[in-house]
Formats: C-alpha cells, sequence, structure tokens
C-alpha cells in the first residue's frame, strides 16, 4: 500500500488532500494507497476573514471549521505536531515520538508570522494576521478616535499581498462611516519602490490612496519600533511616529522545515517552479505558502498548486505519467472599500490587470468569505 | 471662442485613445444594427437594480446558507455513501425473487449472520447520530 502524507492542515494541505481522495476513491477502496493528513490544529482558521474581523464584519466562529467535517472520510486526520522530517529515510518524527512513514509526502506547512524579529514591534504594534492579533486589533480601532494610523509592511514576501492595501481603504470607510474620518491621518509605507510590487496595481492604488487623501510612503523599510516615543525607525533612517502603528509582521517559514534543513534562510523550501516537487528529493512535493516560488502566499496559489499536486501524485501511484505542470496561476480580490472591489489574476507570464472597482465584484468577495469551505472540501 | 477651449481636454482624451475607441464604435455600431443595443439596456436597468436593492447582509446569509447546504451534500456524495446508496438499490432491484416473510426465529437465525450485524451496527451508529443532535 502506497502511504501518502500530506503534513498541514490549512487550505493547500485540506485541498490537496480532499482531491487525491477523489482521484485515489478506488485505490484507497482496494486499499493501495492511504492518505493521512496530519496537523497540529483541530480547526481551520479561514485567514482572509481576519480583515473583516477587525472591523466587526465577520466573527470568530464565522472563519473557523472543525477539519474533521472539512476533509474527505477517506482521509485519515492525526492531530499531532511535527517536529523533524527526516527526507533521506521519508519518515516524520511526531512530537508524542511516533513517527510516520511516506511514499510520498505533501509538504503544506504555509508561513508565519515572526513580529519578534522587529525589535519593539511586539510592545507597540497591532496586527491581524493571526487570529489573537485580529481580535486585539479590532478593539483598537473601535477605541481610535483621533490621531495617526500607520499601516507598515515590514518585510516581503508576507500572506495575502494585497491585504495591507485592503485593510487601508476599509480603514478610510471605516472611519468615514463613523464621521470621524477627519481627525484621523492614515499613512501606509511599503518596502520598495513603489506601493505594491506589481506595475498595473501599484499606479491604482496610489491614484485611489490619493483621491482619498491617504498618504504612503515607498523604501520604508522599519527595523525598530520605538514604544516609548511610538516611531517607527527604518533603515532608510527616518523616524516615523504613530498613535496606531498596524503592522504587517516579517514572515518565515514553518518551525518544522528550519528544524529539518528542508528551507532557505527564512524557512521556505527551495521547489520547482512547474512541477512543485521539492528540490533534491523526487517523492516530496510542495505547496501553499512553504514554497520559495516567486507567486504569491495566497489562497488562491494554494489552490491552484492543489490541482497539479494532486493529479501528478495520482498519476505516479497509478503508473500513470504525471504531467500536470503549475503555471503560477494566482488571484485576488482587492477590498477598495465597505461597497466596492476589484479582482486580480496573473501568471508567470500575464501580469495582472485590475478591473474597475465595483459592487460586484465585492459581494463575490462577501459571497467567497462564506463558499470558502466548499473550496476546502474541494467543491468550489 | 471659450466653449472650444473647454473642449481640448476632450479632444486629447480622444487623440490618445483612437485606436481603442475606433473598437469601440465599431462594436456600438454592431450593437446598434444587430439590435441588441437595447436589450443590453434593459440587462443594464435589470443590472441596476439588484445593485440597487441587494445589501452585504443579502449576499452573506444566502451565501451562509449555501455553503452549509455544500457541505452537507458532500457527505452524501462521499464514496462510502455512494457504496451505501448503490447497496440499498441493488437490495431493492436485484433481489432474485420476492422476500419471504421472516417470524421471529427467522429474525434470530439472520442475526447471525455477519452482513446483517454489520447494517445493525450502522443503523445503531445513525441512532446514536440522531441522539445526538435531537
Amino acid at each position: 500500500m502506497k502511504s501518502i502524507v500530506i503534513l498541514g492542515g490549512g487550505v493547500a494541505g485540506t485541498i490537496t488532500a480532499n482531491y487525491l481522495a477523489m482521484r485515489l476513491r478506488d485505490e484507497i477502496r482496494n486499499q493501495n494507497a492511504k492518505i493521512t493528513l496530519v496537523t497540529d490544529r483541530e480547526k481551520q482558521l479561514y485567514e482572509p476573514g481576519l480583515l473583516y474581523l477587525i472591523f466587526n464584519r465577520l466573527e470568530e466562529e464565522d472563519i473557523l471549521r472543525d477539519l474533521k467535517y472539512l476533509l474527505d472520510p477517506q482521509v485519515d486526520l492525526k492531530i499531532a505536531r511535527a517536529t523533524k522530517i527526516d527526507a533521506n529515510n521519508s519518515k516524520i518524527e511526531l512530537e508524542d515520538g511516533n513517527k510516520i512513514e511516506y511514499d510520498y509526502l505533501v509538504i503544506a506547512t504555509g508561513s508565519r508570522i515572526v513580529p519578534e524579529d522587529v525589535p519593539g514591534l511586539v510592545d507597540a504594534g497591532y496586527w491581524f494576521y493571526n487570529l489573537e492579533g485580529a481580535k486585539r486589533l479590532r478593539e483598537e480601532l473601535a477605541k481610535f478616535t483621533k490621531g495617526k494610523i500607520v499601516v507598515s509592511v515590514m518585510g516581503i514576501p508576507h500572506k495575502c499581498p494585497v491585504a495591507p492595501i485592503e485593510v487601508t481603504f476599509l480603514l478610510h470607510d471605516f472611519y468615514k462611516i463613523h464621521g470621524i474620518r477627519k481627525n484621523i491621518e492614515i499613512l501606509y509605507t511599503y518596502p520598495i519602490n513603489k506601493v505594491f510590487i506589481m506595475n498595473n496595481v501599484a499606479e491604482l492604488v496610489e491614484k485611489m490612496f490619493e483621491e482619498r487623501k491617504i498618504d504612503y510612503k515607498t523604501f520604508f523599510n522599519p527595523v525598530e519600533v520605538d514604544a516609548e516615543k511610538k516611531v517607527v525607525v527604518t533603515l532608510e533612517g527616518e523616524e516615523e511616529p504613530f498613535d496606531l502603528l498596524i503592522a504587517i509582521p516579517p514572515h518565515k517559514g514553518s518551525q518544522v522545515i528550519m528544524d529539518s534543513g528542508l528551507g532557505d534562510r527564512d524557512g521556505w523550501v527551495p521547489t520547482d517552479r512547474y512541477t512543485l516537487k521539492a528540490e533534491g528529493y523526487d517523492n516530496i512535493y510542495v505547496v501553499g505558502d512553504a514554497t520559495n516560488l516567486p507567486v504569491s502566499k495566497a489562497g488562491s496559489v494554494a489552490h491552484f498548486e492543489a490541482e497539479v499536486v494532486a493529479e501528478n501524485v495520482s498519476a505516479e501511484i497509478k503508473g500513470l505519467p504525471p504531467t500536470a505542470r503549475y503555471f503560477g496561476k494566482a488571484m485576488c480580490f482587492i477590498e477598495t472599500g465597505f461597497d466596492q472591489a476589484t479582482y486580480i489574476w496573473f501568471d508567470y507570464e500575464t501580469p495582472p490587470k485590475p478591473v474597475k472597482p465595483n459592487k460586484f465584484i465585492h459581494w463575490m468577495k462577501i459571497a467567497y468569505n462564506r463558499m470558502y469551505w466548499l473550496t476546502a472540501r474541494g467543491v468550489l | 471662442m471659450d466653449e472650444v477651449k473647454e473642449l481640448e481636454p476632450l479632444l486629447k482624451k480622444i487623440s490618445e485613445n483612437r485606436e481603442y475607441l475606433e473598437d469601440v464604435v465599431d462594436k456600438l455600431v454592431w450593437l446598434e444594427k444587430s439590435g441588441n443595443l437595447d436589450a443590453i439596456i434593459g440587462f443594464a436597468a435589470f443590472i441596476k437594480i439588484i445593485q440597487d436593492s441587494i445589501s452585504d447582509a443579502v449576499v452573506d446569509r444566502n451565501m451562509e446558507m449555501l455553503a452549509n447546504i455544500g457541505l452537507i451534500s458532500t457527505k452524501f456524495t462521499s464514496d462510502r455513501t455512494l457504496m451505501l446508496l448503490n447497496a440499498l438499490g441493488d437490495a431493492i432491484c436485484r433481489c432474485e425473487k420476492q422476500p419471504e416473510p421472516v417470524g421471529l426465529i427467522g429474525l434470530m437465525k439472520a442475526l447471525r449472520e455477519p452482513e446483517v450485524q454489520k447494517t445493525l451496527g450502522m443503523l445503531l451508529n445513525i441512532a446514536r447520530e440522531l441522539g445526538k443532535n435531537i
């Protein structure tokens, strides 16, 4: 019997597991294949929902679901923390001392924020890139009535590349609805020479920021936050004061990747951009945020990659040629306010072309916030 | 003279985008000639009504309901469910002869058959799950 282990229960891991279960239905029934998903969390968090949670548009119960209800019943769910991947011997070591052997491994360990990498940020900053941080920020946004908000991207790559732009637009609308926008200054900062990594999007966003009197600074690379003076200190030598700092903290790959020596300096797994195999390993695939690929760390990327990996792993198990290739496809909604949104799609060769922001795309996003669970289940 | 001056920015824009505008005019003419333009105008009004009358809450509630129905439906299309439904269909359609009436002794005898025992186990599972939610 061939054993497929998927490490990680986020978007990438769940979709891959469900697609594999669909493709290997007969092999599993005849006990020629087995799929195990290993994760240390019983619930999955719909992370894009955190953007809405901070404005009280979604609640915790809306964005958390039990993994056992999201997985095909043919997938074995093992709740355990993996401590090491022994790639040379095709084994995973677990915190409880057990080991799991695999014939094929799909690494879907995602990414994590490391606010502690910027001195002072934990003491003085807020973020919405995890549930605890988002809940804390929700309280603060509701209380904030006057002063300067700095939305600062503190490192690239980070999860959901457009989220910092979205939160900035939503902050503008949030305080406008409350009638206090005039009392609040909003500044957005980005580490490179434009407000977003892709030109077409940067041009649109800069124009919309200007229309809304949202300030922005580029080439802004924070190295420290002075919690007492309430200033962000940058590599470029600037000191930017704030009353409320909303940071997009630096990101790294999972600890188990770093501890297993499978990642680069920041814990991203070197991955073939087309086959999605981990470089140097023929029986290891990588999906989602865990890769070192030059694509967005976004749910849609995980989704499109999962299709390719599931097709190739199932082909290998059935003795067919694994010919599926990932071509860098990504799709992102961009909320430009509480009543309008745009979206972009792009791949390795096609640059994004945002459509004019409108209400229907905003509703598509609102709808998708609910329908996401069907994507995780492999239906949508 | 002032009126002409006011038109300058518009003319500049037309000149800058001449290539695209020619395309747009061609398409408009095509739509008008084919009679589709009136239909599109009607459809645009329909879209506008939706835009003006629907709210985030309506989209949110309906999609939540659809997602819940979708997740439940996956349970009824899972491999195991399909096998069970298939077996039920076989039991109904493929019986070689009409089922014979079974009395208490026949029932006791049948309870020793492994297939019947497995089915009873499944029925108990169903009863337990239902019990948890009643």
